[in-house]
């Protein structure tokens, strides 16, 4: 009878055993005297203890070693005496620790038949489930933002568009509209087409880049050259602006790229320096870089304008990242980004650097020069 | 027909250019203001105009700070101003105005119209 009864007990202790040590949460169950009673090693890695630590243990010494490791000790003391003087009470609650874990603390009287002889605490890591909640608000936040802007960017210059044909249409005006009027009206409704092409080329262009289906349609051209003639599609622009134009392009670097997307490129960044240049001067430049292992070919467009802070420097290659407030300055904040994806469809890279107040450096390296080529920098 | 006027506060040249063009013709006296600081100092030139078009989102002076000065400024604040936007969330622009707020694309006619209702005649 007696060696039966053993055997059934470690039976049954065994199966408590192999049930705490397969879960993923930490177990921890103490007493009513205070004394921990059970616990899996899921519970120690969680709370860094040392096993040996914990056998036997007063909890009140348990409660002081993990204290330290908490953002909010205070609370987590109030809530553990508050569950000891009220032993029938179940609990809930997340616990978060100083080095960014998160973890849901859930705890139950255990019973000897009505008796309460103890309390069952078990403890779930729920860290990246919560940094993967972050990271989805932060991107619906993001995304909320970004349709307000893109609908304000693409509603105006269809009101413009609308209000002109309107202005034009013989049903809407009688009399009908002066020539000299109605000659206006239609060099500002193509403008509202010309705005709302490029709108919709940049929302294509982004759709392309996230789905990976950017494709390059690779020529031999000078990359010198091709920046050259972007830049004299900004001379109006620039006696607008008042930015003098400083260019320093060295010729025959010819690599094989997508002329049309790396003029894609130039442009987006010369219309920054020029947007964000306050009228200072602006320099571009196309060199040869020769380095002991390979060749690049080098863009700088360097303005003197109003600059960039540093937490929007580190942000503003994102999608849907603008370094300025977003009525403040138009653009749906995409050209960035795609630019950056262009580049980097190249085997290069773009970089930026930039001081608030005395302007930014935008840098575009590209693999150049097959004579001492090499596939990919990465 | 009694003398109507109109001051157009958009950022966008482009709008107030053809605003400023289809509202003459349709027998509006007309001034522009690029933003909010500009639609300020528009209103302290002379008569005030019979009712604002107030574009919300701006630079400088947005639209809801504009309304917010002209309110606090008792020689303008009982200009009518009705308020356009291209945004899509009309709605929280609507509730944070007070305003009546049309979403852009805004057909001549209806434009009209609701400057009418707004305009004590």
């Amino acid at each position: 009878m007696v060696s039966h009864g053993r055997a059934k007990h470690s039976r049954h202790e065994s199966l408590v055993r192999a049930a705490i040590d397969s879960t993923a949460d930490g177990i921890l169950v103490i007493d009513v005297a205070g004394k921990v009673r059970l616990f899996n090693s899921q519970f120690c890695e969680m709370w860094k203890i040392h096993p040996e630590f914990l056998e036997g243990q007063d909890d009140n010494r348990l409660l002081e070693y993990v204290l330290s490791q908490l953002e909010d000790p205070a609370e987590f003391l109030e809530r553990v005496r508050g569950l000891y003087a009220q032993p029938e009470l179940e609990s809930f609650d997340q616990i978060r620790f100083k080095d960014g874990r998160t973890i849901e603390r859930l705890s139950k009287p255990q019973r000897v038949g009505s008796q309460i002889v103890g309390r069952v605490w078990s403890f779930r890591d729920v860290t990246q489930r919560k940094l993967a909640e972050n990271a989805l608000r932060q991107a619906i936040r993001v995304r909320d933002e970004f349709l307000s802007i893109a609908s304000h960017e693409l509603y105006t210059p269809i009101h413009s568009l609308m209000l002109a044909l309107q202005m034009l249409s013989p049903t809407e005006n009688h009399p009908p509209t002066p020539p000299d009027v109605a000659a206006r009206m239609i060099d500002l409704a193509i403008r509202q087409v010309q705005r709302l092409a490029k709108l919709v080329g940049s929302l294509l262009d982004v759709t392309r880049v996230d789905a990976g289906t950017l494709k390059l349609a690779p020529e031999t051209f000078d990359l010198g050259a091709v920046v050259a003639e972007v830049a004299e599609r900004f001379a109006a622009d620039l006696s607008r602006s008042g930015s003098e134009l400083v260019l320093d392009l060295s010729r025959g670097i010819e690599g094989s790229w997508d002329r049309s997307r790396i003029e894609q490129v130039v442009t987006n960044l010369l219309s920054n320096a020029i947007k964000f240049g306050m009228g200072n001067p602006i320099e571009v430049s196309v060199r040869r870089v020769e380095e002991p292992t390979r060749a690049c070919a080098v863009l700088h467009v360097i303005d003197h304008g109003i600059g960039i802070a540093p937490d929007q420097l580190r942000v503003v290659f994102e999608r849907f990242v603008r370094a300025v407030p977003a009525d403040h300055f138009g653009g749906l904040g995409l050209g960035l980004y795609v630019c950056r994806k262009i580049v980097e469809a190249h085997g290069g890279s773009l970089a930026a650097a930039s001081r608030v107040g005395e302007g930014s450096t935008f840098t575009m390296f590209t693999m150049a020069l097959p004579l001492t080529h090499r596939g990919d920098d990465q | 027909m009694t003398h109507r006027s109109v001051l157009v506060v958009d950022d966008d040249a482009d709008i107030r250019e053809v605003m400023q063009l289809m509202l003459e013709r349709h027998g509006y006296e007309v001034k522009v203001a690029a933003d909010g600081v500009e639609a300020l100092e528009r209103l302290h030139e002379g008569e005030p105009p019979s009712v604002i078009l107030l574009d919300l989102m701006m630079p400088g002076m947005n639209g809801l700070e504009f309304r917010r000065a002209q309110l606090q400024d008792p020689t303008i604040s009982e200009v009518p101003v009705v308020a356009l936007t291209g945004a899509n969330n009309v709605a929280s622009h609507a509730l944070a105005s007070g305003l009546e707020v049309m979403r852009k694309p805004v057909p001549i006619g209806e434009l009209l119209a609701a400057m009418d209702r707004h305009v004590v005649h």
